[in-house]
């Protein structure tokens, strides 16, 4: 008898200490980084600002979207930091934004890295690039891609691993590439577009919901070819010593504007907005440095390695089109692919 | 006799098996137990005795009819909040507790304050010889010493109505005599109205006060130990309750004080009232085995061969051989002193006119 | 006359329930939570399948049998159920047959063994899986091999390890129960061993493993972690609706799929409990004889022990190439040993474990207790809707996960019940997800008991309430503290519910290992993994540490004998 009111009120004790928990100012964000360097960056912010406590979920920015989609009426967070702009335009299509054109950063961005209506601001810049792994290439004879069309070589049936459009920012650019390169490049699918696509789908091996896991895939050899943004394959693959190579289509390559907007409604709208601005200070983006992104703080470092517009071709890829459209566009693309 | 405590009012319970099968264990039963007796439901299993009781306690529900204690309706009250207690057959003692907590639980339910508790226990205990057995757990006593705990816990909470649910069937046979004397004994010492179930006649007829005896669901007589055995109230009670012939005859005259019938050709005088009987009815005639006197061929009421025989010690079974292929089964008590019949021998029959009983014939349960 | 009867009966039972206020309380709190977390989210998955903003559209159920990629991964997930409950029945049978039926040595290792992949998250066993035998694994590389582990074969590899100790344990009993006179008998008769085995033993044995076929289908078609990390191209129903749902937001075609998915393990889950189980030949008295028939003759035995060592071998080689992954620092490329993995766990993932413990140890004993509890008023008591009730609180072993969780996230994203991003809402997944094991654990502890003893307490006075936390409690006590860590296990390796409902707030370590896997970061899910397994084995030994000492030597059955 003694023993089960003993339990009972261990058990009590437990249920309390797990509800309890220490009432320091949060902040709760979404970012699309992957987690060790969405790690890194809010360490830096925490260390800076000791008396907010960052509360992060790390998510594709395709997930993001669909994670304000469906809180719309609750948000739980209130910062998106990260992650391709082309899901934060459908986010602004779909009200899911808070405008804030009085940060200090929104003088020296220039138009084309900023929404209009102050709705979302460019963070950094990424190309896409093709990474294959060497001792693959070897083993099949064949040379690394450096054009779309390569891409549909019978020897990399089955060793293209790329995201899935729906989920990660890579592959939507990855695709809006496509789609601007091959045939037309009105936005949108045109005829080309959908055989192509089509042939691209039977190329793939695995799809993922993380954009950058191709590069890791690829160096360890799982597959042998993946399409994922520069600043990716440099960090994730060539930086770590994997045996890989990094080329670009010759048509031009796809690009994205890594994005950061507020969350309407959500609940720690002042604190978000200092890590708003803390984001685009030169101390913020110099540690981009370290993970070879390519700032729009003009005063921040270059890293040594990094790809800048000047080292590829650069399609003409109407980006707010493709935001403004996503979810049409990702219909029709699961209709080609059979994936959703 | 006293006031009625417990009363059953055509009780009907009907089991059904999942969507087919309808069994009706207790087919309007009705009973009325008085104030400090014990009363007994007796029969062989499926007659719906433990039902009863345990429709009574609020374990099954009835399907029909009514069940009274103290003249109040019981059907609906849940059994924690009925006056009774039971003492069950596996005796249900808490397996985890020591003999003080079991005995107390009932008290400390009632929130008793604990000194007193610890008095009642011990005065309890004394009354079945267990004293001193307070702290000992229960998993460590004998069969016989956890049936007395499981009677303590039952008596200690001084319920109106006391129930037994065939507390001794898991007994060995030697103890089962010492035990049921000692639960009569402290029934009547502590006057607690008592339902009491049980399949074992000899046990029904040395405790009770009345005995209710039951088959298919039906009660088929109710009376004194006396009365069932000597005036069954038809061929199932005469069977059931030790052994008996049963012998067709015809009533040839009847009156106030006795009945003359023919039987196994011969007319016998029976002395039973007669006033039910008319000439030519025809009945059966209960002959209980030891109701025979075994006499010289001459001057018997019939002549008889010895079929076959079974000796058990303290008395000799004889089947014995009559006229018409009837059969009778006749006890010879000390055949040691008496003598052995042999197989064969011709043998004659003496009545005991006062023990014969006759019954109408047909008349087979209710 | 029987409808008579049976209408007087259910007057009864309400005027019973009338008068017993602590019962009808507890009655009505029982049935108001299986309303509100397993009806209700169901309710809303159909609703949310056929009715959209505000019209009566089924409009996925048409394109659903219209569009190849939508019905394909239903024949995808059947077609793997199938091969795997093939598969995994097999295996386990002969794990069954060797540790009951002959004098092998080393059972308790095989046990062990068997029982192995229940303590870890399922999905391990995927991970496994792509560092032997990817496209460049440890097996691949050194014998050189051509085979695709992603896609079917991958599925039916990790699925029928992961899920065979299910049957194992189903067959273990049913071989073990098998009367040993019936074949002693067919012996008697001059049937040799193998005509007794096939004509006598197995056919006892038909409706367990009919059973153990039907569960191990309903569990790998409810798969999730394994065929997010290997389905390949060969997507599989579960991943379909985890993407309609979360990847698109596209719910009403998630709710389709969820339907659709229903639909067989409903169908399969009534099969199995209302016709396979009412058949069982074997005595089921609860006490496992054990003294069967052994099969001493070596051209049995042998075949058997090397199966089954060449099988244990497989599932430790496994375990064991996770563990040492787990320590390397970039695997496949540079397998020299860090500790880098576990810090990061540690550091970044620190947060989730706390999360996770939290959670996991306030689900567990809330669930623990109103498993029991349901499980007590099932068997012991009789009131109106009794049945409904039992049916209700089982129903979520046929409901797969990712249907909870798409009807939790549909539920419980608005008012008037509004739990997402909270811990609760996890808990809530995590307490009426297991609440069906719970049940029939708890039912199997209860009818142990001798009913005198409880209806002894209720003769003497005693309520409810009183009852069942004096009496009854504490005799199931042992059994029921060992329920508890079997659902804390299942808390510690959930996800195809919890995938849904997890938020900013409340990480899991099972969400975190997915993670790491999407991410190709291999060494730091087998770090993730290891980690998981090392807190289930911790509260393993504790609990039994913990039931011993509290229990040491009671409880002997009493009375009755």
């Amino acid at each position: 008898m003694a023993k089960g009111k003993a339990l009972g009120l261990l058990m009590l004790l437990v249920a309390g200490l797990a509800l309890s928990g220490a009432a320091a100012e949060v902040l709760t964000i979404y970012t699309a980084y992957d987690a060790d360097q969405a790690q890194v960056y809010i360490e830096a912010f925490e260390a800076t600002h000791p008396d907010i406590d960052v509360e992060w979920v790390r998510l594709s920015s395709g997930e993001v979207y669909t994670r304000l989609l469906a809180e719309a009426a609750n948000p739980q967070a209130s910062l998106w930091f990260g992650g391709s702009n082309t899901s934060h335009i459908a986010a602004a299509k779909a009200g899911l934004l808070e405008p804030y054109k009085e940060s200090l950063a929104w003088q020296y961005i220039s138009p084309q890295f900023k929404d209009p209506d102050g709705l979302w601001i460019g963070l950094y810049v990424g190309y896409i690039g093709f990474v294959s792994n060497t001792e693959f290439l070897a083993e099949v004879g064949a040379e690394a891609p450096t054009s779309w069309q390569d891409l549909l070589k019978p020897e990399f049936k089955g060793e293209i691993t790329i995201a899935y459009a729906f989920a990660s920012g890579t592959a939507y650019t990855t695709l809006a590439g496509m789609l601007t390169a091959i045939g037309s490049s009105d936005p949108g699918f045109d005829e080309e577009d959908e055989a192509y696509v089509a042939a691209f789908n039977e190329q793939v091996g695995q799809y993922n919901s993380s954009g950058s896991a191709a590069a890791t895939m690829v160096g360890l050899g799982e597959f042998g070819v993946g399409c994922v943004f520069s600043h990716d394959i440099v960090k994730k693959a060539i930086a770590k010593g994997y045996p890989v190579v990094m080329t670009f289509p010759a048509e031009g390559t796809s690009y994205e504007i890594g994005g950061m907007a507020l969350i309407k409604g959500g609940p720690q709208l002042e604190l978000a907005k200092v890590f708003y601005d803390w984001a685009m200070t030169k101390e913020a983006q110099d540690l981009y440095e370290q993970f070879f992104r390519l700032p729009l703080n003009p005063e921040a470092v270059l890293a040594e390695g990094s790809v800048k517009a000047t080292d590829v071709n650069v399609l003409p890829i109407d980006l707010v089109w493709y935001g403004d459209n996503k979810d049409a566009m990702l219909d029709e693309w699961s209709e080609i692919t059979g994936e959703y | 006799m006293g006031d009625v405590v417990v009363r059953f009012e055509n009780l009907v319970k009907v089991f059904a098996e999942g969507t087919k099968r309808e069994v009706r264990a207790v087919d309007d039963f009705s009973l009325s137990i008085d104030r400090g007796d014990l009363v007994t439901l007796l029969g062989p299993s499926g007659c719906g005795k433990t039902t009863s009781l345990r429709i009574l306690a609020g374990f099954e529900n009835a399907t029909t009819g009514s069940v009274y204690i103290d003249e109040q309706r019981v059907n609906d009250i849940p059994p924690q909040r009925r006056n009774t207690a039971m003492v069950f057959q596996s005796y249900g003692l808490f397996p985890h507790m020591t003999v003080l907590e079991n005995v107390a639980y009932g008290l400390k339910v009632k929130h008793v304050p604990k000194r007193t508790i610890g008095k009642q226990v011990t005065e309890v205990l004394n009354l079945v010889g267990l004293q001193g057995l307070e702290k000992r757990s229960v998993a460590k006593l004998s069969g016989g010493q956890q049936q007395r705990v499981a009677l303590c816990r039952a008596i200690i909470t001084e319920p109106q109505v006391l129930l037994f649910d065939e507390p001794l069937s898991n007994l060995d046979a030697k103890l089962r005599k010492g035990t049921r004397e000692q639960i009569r004994r402290i029934q009547q010492d502590l006057g607690i109205t008592s339902l009491y179930v049980t399949h074992d006649q000899a046990e029904a007829m040395s405790i009770s006060d009345s005995i209710a005896v039951m088959s298919e669901g039906k009660l088929q007589q109710l009376g004194n130990a006396e009365e069932i055995y000597a005036k069954p109230a038809n061929r199932f009670v005469a069977g059931f309750i030790g052994e008996a012939n049963l012998i067709p005859a015809d009533v040839v005259s009847a009156s106030i004080g006795s009945i003359r019938v023919r039987m196994l050709g011969t007319e016998i005088d029976v002395l039973q009232p007669g006033d039910a009987f008319a000439p030519g009815d025809a009945v059966e005639v209960v002959v209980r085995p030891e109701a025979v006197d075994l006499v010289s061929p001459a001057d018997g009421d019939v002549a008889a061969t010895v079929g076959f025989s079974h000796y058990t010690g303290s008395i000799i079974l004889y089947s014995l051989i009559l006229a018409e292929r009837q059969r009778l089964s006749v006890q010879v008590a000390n055949p040691l002193e008496r003598g052995f019949l042999e197989t064969d021998e011709e043998i004659g029959l003496h009545f005991h006119r006062r023990s014969l009983h006759v019954l109408p014939r047909g008349s087979g349960q209710e | 006359m029987k409808l008579d009867a049976y209408r007087r009966e259910l007057r009864g039972e309400v005027r019973r329930l009338v008068h017993d206020p602590v019962l009808l309380g507890i009655v009505g709190i029982v049935f108001l939570l299986l309303a509100v977390f397993i009806v209700f989210p169901l309710v809303k998955v159909i609703q949310h399948s056929i009715w959209h903003q505000g019209a009566f559209q089924p409009r996925y159920f048409v394109e659903f049998f219209q569009k190849t990629y939508y019905w394909r991964p239903l024949i995808n997930s059947l077609i793997v159920g199938g091969l795997v409950s093939l598969c995994g029945t097999i295996v386990a049978f002969i794990f069954a047959y060797g540790i009951a039926r002959t004098d092998i040595p080393g059972k308790g290792f095989f046990r062990l063994i068997a029982m192995m992949p229940i303590v870890s998250p399922p999905f391990l066993i995927a991970l496994a899986a792509i560092l032997l035998l990817g496209n460049h694994g440890v097996i691949t590389e050194a014998l050189k091999l051509k085979w695709d582990i992603y896609g079917l074969s991958g599925l039916v590899l990790t699925e029928t390890l992961a899920y065979f100790p299910i049957a194992f344990m189903i067959l273990e009993g049913v071989l073990s129960k098998i009367d040993p006179s019936i074949e002693e008998a067919a012996l008697d008769m001059g049937a040799s061993k193998l005509r007794t085995f096939f004509t006598v033993t197995l056919p006892l044995a038909v409706p367990g493993i009919a059973s153990a076929m039907l569960l191990v289908f309903i569990r790998s078609l409810e798969d999730f972690g394994n065929p997010v990390v290997i389905q390949g191209r060969f997507r599989v129903l579960t991943v379909a609706i985890y993407h309609a749902a979360v990847g698109r937001y596209n719910l009403p075609l998630g709710a389709t799929l969820a339907i659709f998915m229903l639909l067989p393990t409903l169908m399969i889950f009534v099969v199995q409990k209302y016709y396979v189980a009412r058949r069982s030949y074997v005595t089921v008295t609860g006490k496992p004889s054990g003294i069967g028939l052994k099969t001493i003759e070596k051209r049995i035995k042998i075949p058997i022990f090397i199966a089954m060592s060449l099988l244990a071998g497989g599932i430790l080689l496994m375990y064991g190439v996770v563990l040492f992954g787990s320590f390397t620092k970039l695997w496949g490329y540079d397998n020299s040993l860090t500790w880098a993995n576990y810090r990061y766990v540690f550091s970044v993932g620190g947060q989730y474990i706390w999360d996770t413990l939290k959670i996991a140890l306030i689900a567990t004993p809330v669930g623990g207790l109103l498993s029991i509890m349901i499980a007590y008023l099932v068997v012991r008591k009789r009131f109106i809707g009794r049945g409904a009730m039992e049916f209700t609180s089982m129903l979520n072993f046929a409901v797969p996960g990712v249907v909870v969780g798409i009807g939790y996230v549909l539920a419980f994203n608005t008012p008037p019940v509004q739990l997402t991003g909270t811990a609760l809402i996890i808990i809530l997944v995590f307490i009426f997800r297991r609440m069906p094991v719970g049940i029939r654990d708890g039912i199997a502890q209860l009818q142990q008991i001798d009913p005198a003893i409880e209806e002894a307490s209720s003769s003497l006075g005693a309520g409810f309430f009183r009852t069942f936390t004096r009496v009854t409690l504490p005799l199931v006590a042992p059994a029921f503290l060992s329920g508890l860590v079997y659902i804390f296990v299942r808390c510690m390796t959930a996800i195809s519910a919890v995938i849904f409902v997890v938020s900013a707030g409340w990480q899991l370590l099972t969400v975190a290992l997915l993670y790491e896997v999407d991410q190709a970061n291999l060494a730091a899910a087998a770090a993730y993994g290891y980690v998981i397994i090392g807190i289930v084995l911790s509260a393993i030994v504790l609990m039994r540490f913990v039931v011993s000492r509290l229990f040491r030597g009671r409880l002997a059955p009493l009375g009755g004998e």
